[in-house]
């Protein structure tokens, strides 16, 4: 399959670079890693692990001190010293990876959600007309149509993270990467921007990349990736890296609970898989256990 | 509670008013508000009166909704009845005690006053209720536009004015939950010398301006991501068209204003 | 005897206008001195609401608050009692923070109570101390602090008014694990060595079942329930009716339940999880 994303050897530092690497502070080490079109990727990290940074290099908010950012094969740094052309290829990246971010109220724009909406492709040039069409299907695949004419502060938090994810889906990104957007949700608002973009993915085979703290948000997905100190500790599929509970716990994350009580219970000799992930293949297990 | 508050009164809805071109409602507006300003007596007030009722029922916004834009201004309505009712004196003389003096004359002048300051505020709350903050500031822009050499200041300025709309809400709540917070804390805004009193608005403006510098810096990096650059090759999803109820409207108010004139000149006197 | 009592607790919000909203309708209860009181309800439940009307933000529509045993709105001098004796610690606490340093920060409370220099810094380095702030720390500007950081200091800043009962609005909202466990540790040993009530307003089930010992469910406006963590989890169905997650641990045994098996359903942590396994396999060993 097609690599959508790529991070080819990348190194990131807040600080200025001396010649002596060994003293400076990298937000990012050495991380290499490609993410395919279609695929479904959490990115999981305690607060300064790095993913943040990682999501600020994915579209050239930041770009790389060392190594290269491959978004559809151009990379992230500036082509040349001509402004024109810098912002035109800047924009050619910035449409194909799409961005939301933490805080619902900082990233919308206008007064009404249609006409937030419609701020990326007008940015674009988009034709109007194409426009108001994007709109309205972007509204209605995050199920926000009814509110097109809604003031967006009198939205709930869950409600606003999904005009956000429109505005972002009207610019027709390859890519949706989600910055700990559910961070500052209630558990019901958190339920609605995941299922949210579980139905993107699903329906309309959207590549998302999903960074976040909470497991259980991770859980669903096709791929996670696991930071550490700048770098990348775990990559695989959910079943995989929750088996290592304990080194999860060591650099600060949770696991879900059911894949914790597996572990604990074949800890005790009880013969039960350890890589359950979810309530139902947990109660699964233990019926059949139960039963024998 | 201050979060009660709607900042730009946009009232959704789909009438003839508010299909109408936002160039167009902004140019009349300010039209009428030129010509409210012409009536010299209450025959052309009665028509400049009658043009707003019109419209009022045209745009399908509840009279209540449209009375409470009064509201806020009850107090200068008040105030400038009274000025005029004790000011005027020409007239019959209704009522004498020491220095005051109630007339006929300052009663009219009053009641005229009062009829013209309303039919200013419902006339512009009109303009805000049919149409979104957006709009109205993209059609100061597009006015402004053929003024080629300042067009890339006027897109800055109506984008600046367009997200401080959008964020009144939010730092108003934001105001109300840090004062209550500070409260908590035993912070005292109610007692006091003044001098006490703006000292203890400290513990709240200043975390009010961190957040909204925060606000700021992330919205940047957000309309950064958005593809936002200016107004340089910016297109519009709302495009601006002149329809046939535009021109029924602009002639409508052209047919008031001549009214307004000739009345003027027909009855010289305010009543 | 009960150290904060509400009897017919009622507020609405734009009283007199068409608009008029209930935000909290008739709420009876009654907290005994000493316990962690978990709030949980999902947004617009009115749990917010309702602590405001502890340390009298919000006055009451109609009904009365009672902190230890008195009136808080009878006068002017014990609405202001109420406000110390109950600190409360809203929701991002950190975005209050405005001083130059962490110190002046934390002093910021207990200053407004005029309390004499010694006491506040007392007051300020117990405090401080309690929740990890360094003295290196409390000589630097809040702002330079990380995020963790900060909010320990805006905790600290409640704590430092030596409040009767503290109330925390969502104080793990926004941390990572790591983050939230330290908070939710901070806050469990807090009550243990100052033996004040403690109330901590979340939505998580999970949270506040390793901490708290009277769960108070909110839902619609109304108080659904107030009663231990494991009277409360015997209700765990009700719970994920009103919209709130209980823990995947407890959804595990309801569904074993289901199943037919017979367990009980009042399970929220791994431990107690384990436990009830051994029970059931002692039994189904022993048919």
């Amino acid at each position: 399959m097609e690599e959508i994303l790529k991070f080819d050897n990348v190194s990131f530092s807040y600080d200025e670079i001396t010649e002596d690497t060994s003293r400076t502070e990298y937000a990012i080490r050495n991380v290499s890693l490609s993410i395919k079109t279609g695929e479904y990727v959490a990115v999981l990290g305690h607060n300064g692990s790095g993913k943040s940074t990682f999501a600020k290099l994915c579209n050239g908010i930041l770009v790389p001190d060392e190594g290269q950012v491959l978004v559809n094969g151009l990379s992230t740094h500036n082509p040349s010293d001509d402004e024109t052309e810098n912002l035109e290829h800047i924009m050619k990246i910035r449409k194909d990876v799409g961005m939301v971010f933490q805080n619902p109220d900082n990233q919308i724009v206008a007064t009404i959600v249609e006409e937030d909406v419609a701020f990326g492709p007008e940015n674009l040039g988009v034709d109007p007309l194409e426009i108001r069409k994007r709109v309205d299907e972007s509204l209605k695949a995050v199920g926000m149509y009814e509110y097109r004419g809604h003031e967006p502060h009198k939205l709930s938090g869950g409600q606003k993270q999904r005009v956000a994810i429109a505005g972002i889906l009207a610019m027709q990104p390859r890519c949706l990467v989600l910055d700990e957007s559910t961070a500052m949700l209630d558990p019901r608002g958190r339920r609605e921007v995941m299922n949210t973009v579980r139905k993107l993915h699903d329906d309309l085979g959207m590549t998302v990349v999903f960074i976040t703290h909470f497991m259980d948000e991770a859980v669903t997905a096709d791929r996670v990736v696991v930071m550490d100190k700048g770098h990348v500790i775990m990559d695989g599929t959910p079943k995989e890296v929750f088996k290592n509970a304990e080194r999860l716990r060591e650099v600060g994350l949770d696991v879900p609970q059911a894949t914790e009580f597996s572990i604990e219970l074949s800890k005790i000799g009880l013969n039960v898989p350890t890589d359950t992930l979810n309530t139902d293949e947990c109660v699964e297990a233990l019926s059949a256990l139960l039963e024998e | 509670m201050m979060k009660d508050i709607t900042i730009g009164q946009y009232f959704p809805g789909n009438s003839v008013i508010h299909r109408m071109d936002p160039r167009m409602k902004l140019v009349l507006t300010f039209l009428y508000i030129i010509v409210i300003f012409v009536c010299k007596n209450f025959y052309s007030l009665g028509a400049m009166v009658f043009a707003l009722v019109l419209m009022v029922l045209f745009s399908q916004i509840p009279v209540k909704t449209i009375l409470k834009s009064v509201k806020p201004i009850f107090i200068i309505i008040v105030f400038t009845a009274i000025l005029n009712v004790l000011y005027t004196t020409n007239g019959t003389i209704l009522f004498e005690w020491k220095f005051i003096h109630i007339s006929t004359g300052g009663i009219y002048t009053a009641v005229f006053m009062v009829i013209r300051i309303i039919s200013l505020v419902v006339a512009s709350s009109l303009l805000t209720y049919t149409t979104s903050p957006t709009l109205i500031t993209d059609a100061i822009e597009r006015l402004l536009s053929p003024l080629k050499f300042m067009r890339n200041s006027v897109h800055t300025i109506a984008m600046m004015m367009t997200i401080a709309l959008r964020f009144i809400p939010t730092l108003i709540e934001e105001f109300d939950k840090i004062t209550s917070a500070q409260k908590a804390r035993g912070a005292d805004l109610e007692t006091g010398t003044l001098v006490e009193r703006a000292k203890a608005l400290i513990p709240i403006f200043i975390p009010l301006f961190i957040t909204s510098f925060r606000r700021a810096y992330e919205l940047a990096y957000a309309m950064e991501c958005r593809c936002y650059h200016g107004g340089e090759g910016r297109t519009r999803m709302k495009q601006m068209k002149l329809h046939g109820f535009d021109v029924v409207g602009l002639v409508f108010m052209v047919v008031v204003t001549a009214g307004v004139v000739s009345l003027n000149i027909v009855f010289p006197h305010l009543i | 005897m009960a150290i904060l009592k509400t009897e017919n607790l009622t507020y609405c919000y734009s009283t007199g206008t068409p608009f008029e909203v209930t935000a909290l309708d008739n709420a009876n209860i009654e907290i005994d001195d000493g316990e962690l009181v978990a709030v949980i309800g999902h947004t617009g439940s009115g749990k917010s609401t309702l602590i405001q009307h502890f340390n009298g933000l919000l006055k009451p529509t109609s009904g009365k608050v009672l902190v230890d045993g008195k009136d808080i709105w009878e006068s002017k001098a014990s609405l202001r009692e109420a406000r110390f004796k109950v600190g409360l610690c809203f929701q991002y606490p950190e975005y209050q923070l405005f001083e130059e340093t962490s110190y002046k920060d934390i002093a910021f409370g207990p200053k407004n109570m005029k309390l004499s220099e010694e006491e506040i810094d007392r007051r300020v380095r117990k405090a401080a101390e309690f929740v990890g702030v360094t003295d290196d720390m409390l000589e630097r500007s809040p702002f330079d602090l990380s995020g963790g950081e900060k909010r320990r200091v805006a905790i600290a800043g409640v704590m430092a008014m030596e409040p009767k009962i503290l109330i925390l609005d969502e104080p793990t909202s926004g941390l990572d694990p790591k983050g939230r466990d330290k908070i939710l540790g901070l806050i469990k040993e807090y009550r243990q060595e100052t033996g004040s009530t403690v109330m901590i307003v979340s939505h998580s089930m999970e949270d506040v079942a390793k901490i708290a010992t009277k769960v108070l469910v909110m839902n619609s406006s109304k108080v659904m329930s107030y009663d231990t963590v494991d009277e409360t989890y015997k209700r765990a169905d009700e719970i994920m009716q009103m919209g709130l997650d209980v823990p995947q641990i407890t959804k595990i045994f309801m569904g074993l339940h289901e199943k037919g098996f017979p367990v009980r359903t009042n399970i929220y942590t791994v431990e107690q999880g384990i436990e009830e396994i051994k029970r059931i396999r002692g039994q189904v060993n022993g048919l």
